[in-house]
């Protein structure tokens, strides 16, 4: 059988040649046929098993003679399908493969072939496929030892210890998409730890003494060390990558982890074949995210591959080692010294790639190529020299141009998604043009010296520019960072910061999106514009630009565009302030893509609905004061200030709390730098004021110490600045360019790369602490239902968010401020199956499951589907801790239509008989309501009720009227629902039993059957079924004498119910002969009823009945069964056994 | 606690996204109105010396982003406060029915002794606008069910009401301070040395 072509390093250890040809191998297996091979079948006998590997006994390699590295092409189990393999090679290859003249392409052509032959022979070919064979034993093997969902993806394994108290245990520690998993088995004692990735609170290399050199889990339960790792920081940093997927993945539920299959191809390459598909994939992912970070490349860049060469700098002719990148739209650059040189060439710049011929004098640029762009402005060639498998590299080149020049006339990105909806077809009721800078159209008093000074900077940058290249290829020098940290001029900002963050590079993939989308946004009414409109005003007020409606609609226009584009964020507020002052210095366009950059790229998760990273960030701070300025870190933890300080500089990059014209000053370092800025800026502003922070008393007093001296950092060269007298009378502190330049060289060792791995760690951490104050805040809201206490519910709601993260679904957090906490915990009716099987004593008998599916409609408050958490609390506590009395009535309305339809008794089926009864029971209440409907219950029902209307006729929009006939039906239906649902959860509502609608005879004898079915479980049969029996004997007397009365009464009651009951027993009619043989109600009499005062009255006078309905039940125990069960819950859905208790 | 030499008020401002918080406080400290705020991110505060029954006291107010989003990072700023201003739009309805919620937030997040007794304003600002949709039964009505919360109806641009409002705003937190002390000051000498201070014995006084 053919197989991937896959390198093979050894071709002759272990097996031994049958067969050879020129380019082509075939072989067997030493030992392999041999009853007894000697030591050499022992020995491979013995490396098969330890490296768990059962290898085909037969093998093709494919290889070319000069070349050292074979292919193995083909394997099989036996000599006969070997050799078919060698004929076929032999019959359909060989003869073309003369005709090639270099082994290079004898190879690939040979790869190429035998990859179509597996494409051709199975279709649907997924790239897991390529995990090898021994790597899909063990995905099984672990899948079923820890009990685990089929889909669940192993990612790699490792040997390890795992510390159980002080008795360390070899093993396998095993990672997976979700799991990490521990087993070892040793003297036949089994060991078995399973920790999900999204429990994980922290984790932690640690070297202790009970413990050295070992890896810390901590997750909200427990800890767990692990130790003798043979590759410890290979698996430390899979660790950190699996747990930052699952943070990623609480955060917001696109983030998942989704296999991308585009990258590993490219990347194949790059990454060592031997791990598992999702190792491979997720060291390809790790990698391109390096690669981004380092060079500012939009986040839907992949890396291809890397290679190293030299790079000629022409300012100062030299030849500079380094490492080329490689990827879509990009050809990056990066010295091999630190620092010393960077570039980045935009594909679509790219006129042409070429081959330079060796020179023989200048043996420097052997091997060489030259890249010419087309940029107008700034026509350069790039030379890059020392290239060893240049050939590839310049076709690989040439193969990307000619993909982005045919892409670039074509819509990309964005774009698409937005241009396929009619955007063109809606007239535009706003006509609006881009704006240039505002600071051109608002110019500022020009004040002598600022001017010259900005011109002297000017020229300097001019200069620079001329050397060294403008635009986004300029050629990235320690030249530029000084010109940087002295401060961009403010005409060159905006090109500056565009090349700089690489929002450059977005905006280029994305030609005419904001356009379509402030279009779009405009239109729109949103939580989100509304915010925003208020906040407008409130944004940059002091600049003239923001006095000004121009101002104010180009500000409106950027944020409400960004809300749009990106709905996980909206609006934040600290948007406003950073999009005015980048409305200031940058056209309109060129601000929403820097807004873009920020927002996704520089600060992550700063904005989302719960300020997650600046949170995360403030967490780094505080770490970072600790290494640096110890004796102020205690100072401020003592203050009870960590928290406090940073939120406000961080969200604005010190916009706010900063005069802003020196402010733009660290967003120049901080567009060329990243974020690793803002935290050497902060660092050293706590440092300058150190000495007086550490004798202040209170927060108060270190905070305005603080923020009196922040107002007061200048910057006498920038000339957006408001300049009144004030700012002469202004208390100075720092001049900007002097902050900026002690920050860098004070704090220089704070770089991005360790705030990116601090990012990580303290996301766990913030993500964990999240998610326990919104449990809190859950529970607060339930217990004062009552049904459960406190621990109950901690650990009923820990199962059910489990069942959440399992399904892999975020939990949605309130993004609406009036949504309940609670409700964004919810369970779908599998889930509630289970657990009400599990915890009610209701869940025991035969029709459990009918019974539970009533009550998880009866509950279900907002026909979702879902019950949130309140309602499963509910549900559980109505039939397990409620008083009797409460359980009776849930009992008797879950008997009752709507739920119980006549169709339900006879057969499962629902059709439109079941909306006829319904209506009766809704005509009963509504006959009522007018009574007694003025109790602040059915108030609330009402409200509730006209809040589904409103949904329905909204939902009805959509379809046709053709269905207003069934609509309104159902909402009689929604009507009786919601006051059954009230009735059951009133506590102390006698005067609302009297609403209650009344039980017929088919109905009763259902009830009367599901009774004797939850006494299954009940030890003492016996006195229980007696009491049965005399119960349902005298409620049947009673509806027989109920018969008698109804008819007397009748006249008296309002004719609606009379209509109803009428109408009803026509439906009734046929199917009221039943089992029990009690006589068919024939037509026109009158019905036999019970009512629920009577239900009730004669099920708690009977002593084992009532004794069953009070008797309260702990979930404790149970809930520790489930949680047990949680993993065989997930393989076998259905059919978890009801646990007896 | 060691003895008081001077008095410390920490007083919190929370409620909806531009109802008016940092206007009331810049109207109560300096006595001026502006419509040049920036909207407050994280938190700003300001302090005032104030003479209330005849002690001078010093009062720290803080004033708080208003955005939802940033409802559970106040807890670094809650931390001490000896009281609580809520305020809302007398013309947003939104931001009257968020009071729960912030109320709600504060009590977890800064989880004072006495949740039951700890002093609450309520303000509703804006009171020179028209129409009006909150009521000022309406208002009255949820104080009452929030164990009688004072409220006051303000203007921070026309400067009504702020100067009582603020007024009972630190007799308030000046008799939880004092309860507070009360509680925790185990030395007779000290609780002469308040005793002398304080006008009244008792715990909060309604006004």
């Amino acid at each position: 059988m053919f197989m991937k072509p896959e390198e093979v390093l050894v071709a002759n250890a272990f097996w031994e040649t049958e067969e050879s040809s020129l380019y082509f191998v075939l072989q067997h297996r030493k030992g392999h046929g041999k009853s007894k091979g000697g030591i050499s079948a022992i020995l491979v006998g013995t490396i098969d098993s330890i490296f768990d590997t059962k290898p085909a006994p037969y093998r093709i390699l494919h290889q070319t003679p000069s070349s050292e590295v074979y292919y193995m092409i083909a394997c099989a189990m036996t000599r006969k399908d070997i050799l078919e393999d060698w004929e076929w090679l032999f019959n359909n290859v060989s003869e073309t493969l003369r005709s090639f003249e270099n082994e290079d392409e004898i190879t690939d052509f040979v790869n190429c072939k035998i990859e179509s032959v597996i494409a051709s022979r199975q279709k649907p070919i997924d790239v897991e496929d390529e995990d090898t064979r021994d790597f899909k034993t063990t995905c099984n093997r672990f899948i079923r030892l820890f009990n685990l969902p089929n889909d669940e993806k192993l990612v790699n394994y490792y040997s390890c210890s795992y510390w159980k108290g002080k008795i360390p245990r070899q093993g396998w520690m095993y990672f997976s998409v979700n799991y990490c998993c521990f087993h070892s088995f040793i003297l036949g004692h089994h060991t078995k730890e399973v920790i999900r990735w999204s429990d994980v609170k922290g984790l932690s290399k640690s070297n202790s003494l009970l413990a050295p050199d070992s890896i810390k889990i901590v997750t909200r339960e427990k800890e767990y060390n692990f130790t003798m790792f043979m590759k410890k920081a290979e698996t430390f940093t899979l660790m950190e990558q699996l747990i930052d997927l699952a943070m990623k993945r609480l955060i917001d539920d696109k983030k998942g982890y989704y296999s991308d299959k585009d990258l590993l191809n490219k990347l194949s390459k790059n990454v060592p074949k031997k791990a598992s598909f999702l190792k491979r994939d997720l060291d390809a992912r790790a990698q391109s995210e390096s690669y981004r970070l380092l060079f500012r490349l939009p986040s839907t860049e992949k890396l291809d591959g890397s290679i190293d060469c030299t790079l000629m700098t022409p300012y100062n002719k030299k030849h500079v080692p380094g490492r080329l990148f490689l990827s879509q739209n990009y050809i990056c650059f990066e010295s091999r010294v630190k620092a010393l040189v960077s570039l980045v060439i935009p594909l679509r710049d790219v006129k042409v790639a070429e081959k330079i011929d060796n020179n023989q004098a200048n043996h420097s640029l052997d091997k060489g190529i030259i890249i010419t762009t087309r940029n107008e402005i700034n026509k350069t060639n790039f030379i890059f020299a020392q290239i060893l498998d240049r050939d590839f590299l310049v076709e690989k080149i040439a193969e990307l141009l000619s993909k982005t020049n045919s892409k670039s006339h074509e819509p990309k990105g964005y774009r698409r998604e937005i241009s396929t909806s009619s955007v063109s077809s809606s007239s535009p009721n706003y006509s609006w043009k881009c704006q240039p800078p505002l600071m051109e159209l608002f110019p500022l008093e020009p004040i002598h010296h600022v001017i010259k000074k900005q011109d002297e900077m000017e020229k300097k940058w001019e200069m620079h520019f001329n050397t060294y290249g403008r635009g986004i290829s300029m050629y990235r020098t320690h030249e530029v960072c000084e010109l940087v940290l002295a401060g961009i001029p403010d005409k060159l900002k905006m090109g500056s910061w565009m090349s700089f963050s690489g929002a450059a590079n977005e905006k280029a993939s994305n030609r005419g999106y904001y356009e379509t989308l402030v279009d779009k946004a405009l239109k729109q009414i949103s939580t989100a514009n509304d915010e925003i409109e208020r906040d407008l005003h409130r944004s940059l007020p002091e600049h003239p630009a923001f006095q000004n409606e121009i101002g104010i609609s180009t500000l409106r226009r950027i944020l409400c565009a960004y809300a749009y584009h990106n709905p996980s964020i909206g609006y934040c507020q600290a948007m406003n302030i950073v999009a005015s002052v980048l409305l200031i210095y940058c056209s309109e366009e060129n601000a929403f893509w820097l807004l873009a950059t920020l927002c996704e790229n520089l600060l992550p998760d700063y904005y989302n609905t719960r300020v997650i990273g600046a949170v995360v960030d403030q967490g780094i701070l505080d770490e970072l004061t600790q290494e640096y300025l110890p004796e102020l870190h205690d100072k401020l933890s003592e203050l009870g200030m960590t928290n406090m300080i940073s939120l406000s500089w961080f969200l604005t990059i010190f916009l706010c709390v900063m005069p802003y014209e020196s402010a733009v000053n660290i967003m120049d370092c901080f567009f060329y730098d990243g974020s690793k800025v803002i935290f050497q800026i902060a660092l050293k502003l706590l440092d300058l004021n150190q000495e007086k922070l550490l004798n202040c008393r209170d927060e108060g007093e270190a905070m305005q110490l603080l923020s009196e001296f922040l107002g007061g950092v200048y910057n006498d060269d920038g000339r957006g600045a408001i300049r009144n007298k004030s700012y002469e009378e202004q208390r100075r502190s720092i001049s900007v360019q002097k902050l900026i330049y002690e920050s860098y060289s004070k704090y220089n060792n704070v770089t991005t790369g360790q705030i990116e791995s601090l990012r990580l760690k303290h996301r766990v951490r913030v993500v964990q602490e999240l998610e326990d104050t919104s449990e809190r805040n859950v529970i607060r809201g339930v217990i004062g239902d009552g049904y459960f206490t406190k621990t109950e519910l901690e650990e009923l709601l820990s199962l059910v968010r489990e069942e959440i993260v399992c399904q892999r679904k975020a939990i949605s957090y309130r993004s609406d401020p009036f949504l309940q906490p609670h409700e964004a915990y919810k369970i779908d009716f599998d889930f509630f199956r289970i657990v009400f099987k599990t915890f009610s004593p209701w869940g025991k008998g035969e029709f459990s499951e009918d019974l539970a599916a009533r009550i998880f409609t009866l509950l279900d408050s907002n026909r979702d589907n879902y019950l949130d958490f309140r309602e499963l609390v509910a549900a559980l506590g109505l039939t397990s801790t409620a008083d009797a009395t409460q359980r009776l009535k849930l009992l008797y309305a879950v008997h009752l239509p709507p739920l119980l339809s006549m169709v339900d008794i006879q057969s499962p089926v629902t059709n439109e008989l079941g909306d006829e009864v319904a209506s009766e029971a809704t005509d009963f209440f509504q006959s009522v309501e007018y009574g007694i409907a003025l109790d602040s219950l059915s108030l609330a029902s009402d409200e509730e009720l006209r809040c589904y209307e409103t949904q329905k006729s909204c939902d009805s929009q959509g379809s046709l009227d053709s269905n207003t006939q069934h609509s309104s039906e159902s909402n009689l239906e929604t009507k009786s629902l919601l006051n059954l649902r009230s009735m059951v959860q009133s506590k102390e509502s006698k005067m609302n039993l009297k609403s209650v609608p009344r039980m017929n005879q088919p109905h009763f004898i259902t009830m009367c059957k599901n009774i004797y079915d939850l006494f299954q479980a009940e030890p003492e049969d016996e006195r229980i079924s007696q009491a049965i029996a005399d119960v349902v004997t005298m409620l049947f007397k009673i509806g027989d004498v109920g018969k008698k009365f109804f008819s007397v009464r009748e006249d008296s009651e309002d004719s609606l119910i009379a209509a109803a009951s009428a109408h009803s027993s026509s439906v009734v009619e046929d199917l009221s002969p039943d089992k029990n043989g009690n006589p068919t109600t024939p037509q026109g009499e009158i019905q036999w009823y019970i009512t629920i005062e009577q239900f009730l009255a004669s099920v708690l006078n009977s002593e084992p009945l009532s004794e069953f309905f009070s008797k309260k039940h702990s979930i404790l125990d149970n809930l520790k069964k489930l949680k047990r069960k949680r993993y065989e819950r997930i393989n076998s859905y259905c059919d978890l056994p009801a646990t007896n208790v | 606690m060691a003895s008081r030499k001077k008095v410390l008020l920490k007083v919190i401002i929370l409620g909806d996204s531009s109802v008016g918080k940092t206007s009331l406080m810049n109207q109560y400290v300096n006595r001026k109105f502006s419509n040049q705020y920036k909207a407050t991110i994280g938190a700003d505060f300001l302090t005032k010396e104030v003479t209330v029954d005849d002690r001078s006291v010093t009062m720290q107010i803080w004033d708080t982003a208003g955005q939802e989003r940033f409802q559970s990072l106040g807890v670094a700023f809650y931390r001490g406060a000896d009281c609580c201003v809520l305020v809302f739009d007398v013309t947003a309805p939104n931001t009257f029915k968020s009071l729960d919620s912030w109320r709600d937030e504060f009590l977890v997040q800064a989880s004072p002794r006495e949740p039951e007794n700890f002093p609450f304003v309520l303000l509703g600002n804006k009171v020179d606008l028209e129409p009006r949709s909150i009521s000022s039964k309406r208002a009255q009505q949820w104080c009452q069910s929030k164990n009688n919360i004072p409220y006051f109806e303000t203007s921070a641009k026309e400067a009504i009401n702020v100067e009582q409002a603020f007024l009972a705003i630190a007799k308030n937190a000046l008799a939880q301070q004092n309860s507070a002390v009360d509680l925790y000051n185990e030395f007779p000498d000290q609780i002469k040395l308040t005793n002398t201070q304080k006008p009244s014995n008792g715990g909060s006084s309604c006004c």
